[in-house]
């Protein structure tokens, strides 16, 4: 543990907002990412978040990636590659028990069609 | 006035070590690169262009280095001011970064990826279950940063 949120990254990430400035008492807009590999199991997965009720909002959303004309799809440049993500946009006072058992919640809900990967909050 | 300006243009030639393309100024085209400025001479005068093309196209995220990780926190800027914190590997942050500098219209100014300490530990604890550093079969000859 360091102070109060354990160290881990989510820990890590709300210890960052904190040392930041962010009121931690008032609810923040937070940007849930699931990772689905293809349009279809994109829209299953939306069709699960809004039949739970799950999110604020919630999106579909292509990347196109940042491939340069050419250049194939290989392991190395995987970060780069166009993929699909489903985007859940919930409010929320900051805390660790709440954003680990949102994630829970999303992965219940995603089951084989996606895999949530990640959060993303405005600082200013 | 134009003897003012040619001595302006020579001036600038010499200084930025920069060459000015055209016959002679009097055709209105010559071109001085001055850094991302550029100066042109037309009817009105000197013009500076101050909006030249940005090097960082929005939406990019190639100019920054992530070191390979499984997952981590990360903290990225971009050029407006905009900044953001967040969970996920290497490629959840670029997405993250790529979708506000759309968002934004303003290009991504940095990304900083912190590998989960986690993973570390866990990495010190393999090393030590293997033999140590001195283990003849370990491959990894560095130790974990997660050692205590």
């Amino acid at each position: 543990m360091d102070g109060e949120f354990p160290d881990d990254s989510d820990g890590r990430v709300l210890k960052m907002m904190a040392e930041r400035g962010l009121d931690m008492s008032r609810p923040v807009k937070f940007e849930f990412s699931i990772h689905v590999e293809d349009e279809e199991n994109a829209k299953i997965v939306l069709e699960g978040l809004k039949a739970a009720g799950v999110g604020d909002a919630k999106e579909i959303i292509f990347d196109e990636g940042e491939l340069e004309d050419g250049e194939e799809m290989t392991k190395e440049n995987e970060e780069f590659w166009p993929s699909w993500t489903v985007y859940v946009y919930q409010s929320m006072v900051p805390g660790y028990e709440r954003v680990i058992e949102f994630q829970r919640t999303l992965a219940e809900i995603c089951k084989e069609h996606g895999k949530p990967d990640g959060w993303t909050v405005e600082l200013n | 006035m134009k003897s003012a300006l040619r001595h302006l243009v020579i001036l600038f030639t010499i200084l930025c070590g920069t060459t000015i393309s055209g016959a002679s100024i009097q055709e209105a085209q010559a071109e001085v690169i001055f850094g991302k400025a550029c100066f042109h001479e037309g009817e009105l005068g000197f013009s500076a262009n101050f909006n030249a093309p940005k090097t960082t196209p929005v939406g990019s995220t190639r100019h920054v280095e992530i070191p390979p990780a499984e997952n981590g926190a990360y903290f990225g800027m971009l050029e407006n001011g905009k900044a953001y914190v967040g969970k996920g590997p290497p490629s959840r942050a670029r997405k993250s970064l790529r979708k506000k500098s759309r968002e934004q219209n303003s290009p991504v100014d940095d990304i900083a990826h912190y590998p989960e300490a986690a993973s570390f530990a866990k990495e010190a604890e393999l090393i030590e279950d293997l033999g140590g550093l001195d283990a003849p079969d370990l491959l990894n000859k560095i130790n974990s940063p997660g050692k205590k």
